[in-house]
């Protein structure tokens, strides 16, 4: 049942500049990793792992990391109900229109999501290496009966200027969300990891579309408002690898 | 580097929790000299005439007779030629090195172009490149994708040093 009620969509969009001159021809997704793998992978894997079997990634046109997810799906999703479909930009007749941001990514396959009628979506990056059951997410997502649940993890205060930083009381619930403050007031970072009402989120993403002065990124505009207009939104710590 | 300790943190054997990725079927690997690989992660279809000590080896990967890898990784279809020593390097995809070759050797000095990413003793190699033979590269050494060898102006490249592409690149994925 659980495929049903969630879908996961991937944000495989990073170039990965860190990486210098080995994401220079690769997006950052498809580089590899340990041997056999490439690092989209290991999202895939949670996804399947966790019991998700509908996956969205969002990605610009990656010839590499489009021919990879043709044949991760062939080799591992050979059972009804579960696909990884690749959601390009939305090229209509008279724009030729890109992605602008992390949301306005999401808000361009609203049609796609709307299709499989989903009570929540996983937003996920397609850049990360770890291992997170995102059941265990869900499960307190539920429990909480949050709007939306962000996962997060404990950094040094060194490190936090560089991040996106909660700051929640004991329960759980989120007060402010402060995307890479110049002085962080507390240590818990966002991992790039939503769980969102649907429906919700669809009216904040219909809604940050309309604003021109928006940079249509979940972190900069849609937590923000969301938390402006006294949504439930939740912490998730995770610590683990 | 974690991922070859005896027991990583981050463990990619884990049976509970597994890593799938897509399979084609491969070649078994080749290995022509015993006791010559060495805490070392090895994929498919690799055939190893040389040594191979602390790295990471993935898929269709050449090593030519008397060369040694150290403590480096060395990515899909990457063919590397006789009698090379590679030290703390990346190497990219789809790479040609030359015969002779000596990369991650002198002074430990950072790179000036980038010093932010390329300051831990680390030389990089990108992806489509020819490195020619009889070349010896420094350590923190960034070589861009689709060098080829006359984009090498000496067969000396000291530590910290960058052969940059000046032109646009195709995007491969």
């Amino acid at each position: 049942m659980r495929e049903k009620t969630i879908i996961a969509l991937l944000l495989a969009g990073g170039q990965g500049s860190r990486l210098g001159v080995l994401t220079k021809s690769v997006a950052k997704p498809a580089l590899l990793y340990g041997g056999k793998y490439r690092i989209i992978d290991f999202s895939l894997s949670n996804c399947i792992n966790s019991g998700i079997g509908r996956i969205g990634v969002l990605t610009k046109y990656h010839p590499l990391l489009n021919a990879h997810i043709g044949a991760w799906n062939l080799c591992n999703m050979n059972r009804k109900n579960e696909s990884v479909d690749i959601l390009s930009p939305n090229v209509k007749k008279d724009s030729n229109e890109n992605y602008k941001g992390t949301a306005n990514a999401v808000y361009q396959n609203i049609n796609y999501i709307d299709m499989h009628s989903p009570r929540y979506v996983i937003i996920l990056s397609g850049d990360h290496v770890y291992k997170m059951d995102y059941s265990l997410m869900l499960d307190f997502h539920i429990r909480s009966k949050a709007d939306a649940t962000i996962s997060v993890t404990n950094i040094s205060y060194n490190e936090a200027s560089r991040y996106g930083i909660i700051n929640c009381c004991d329960n759980g619930k989120i007060l402010e969300f402060e995307e890479k403050p110049a002085n962080p007031k507390s240590n818990l970072a966002s991992m790039g990891i939503y769980i969102f009402n649907w429906d919700l989120l669809k009216y904040f993403l219909q809604d940050d579309n309309y604003n021109r002065f928006s940079e249509y990124d979940f972190g900069r505009n849609i937590i923000p408002t969301m938390l402006s207009n006294n949504c439930k939104i939740c912490a998730y710590k995770f610590n683990v690898y | 580097m974690d991922l070859i300790k005896m027991m990583p943190e981050f463990n990619l054997f884990d049976t509970k929790w597994k890593i799938h990725t897509a399979n084609p079927v491969q070649h078994v690997h080749y290995i022509f000299l015993e006791n010559n690989i060495r805490k070392s992660i090895v994929a498919e279809e690799t055939i190893i005439y040389g040594g191979v000590y602390n790295s990471i080896i993935f898929p269709e990967v050449h090593i030519g007779e008397n060369s040694v890898i150290e403590d480096s990784i060395i990515m899909t279809g990457t063919k590397i030629g006789k009698n090379c020593v590679i030290k703390r390097c990346i190497i990219g995809e789809k790479n040609y090195v030359g015969d002779n070759v000596n990369m991650g050797i002198g002074r430990d000095d950072a790179n000036k172009i980038k010093p932010q990413i390329y300051n831990s003793g680390i030389t990089v190699v990108g992806n489509h490149c020819i490195i020619p033979d009889d070349v010896m590269i420094g350590k923190n050494v960034a070589i861009d994708s689709e060098i080829c060898p006359s984009d090498f102006k000496t067969s000396f490249i000291p530590s910290g040093e960058s052969i940059l592409k000046k032109t646009a690149k195709i995007s491969y994925g």
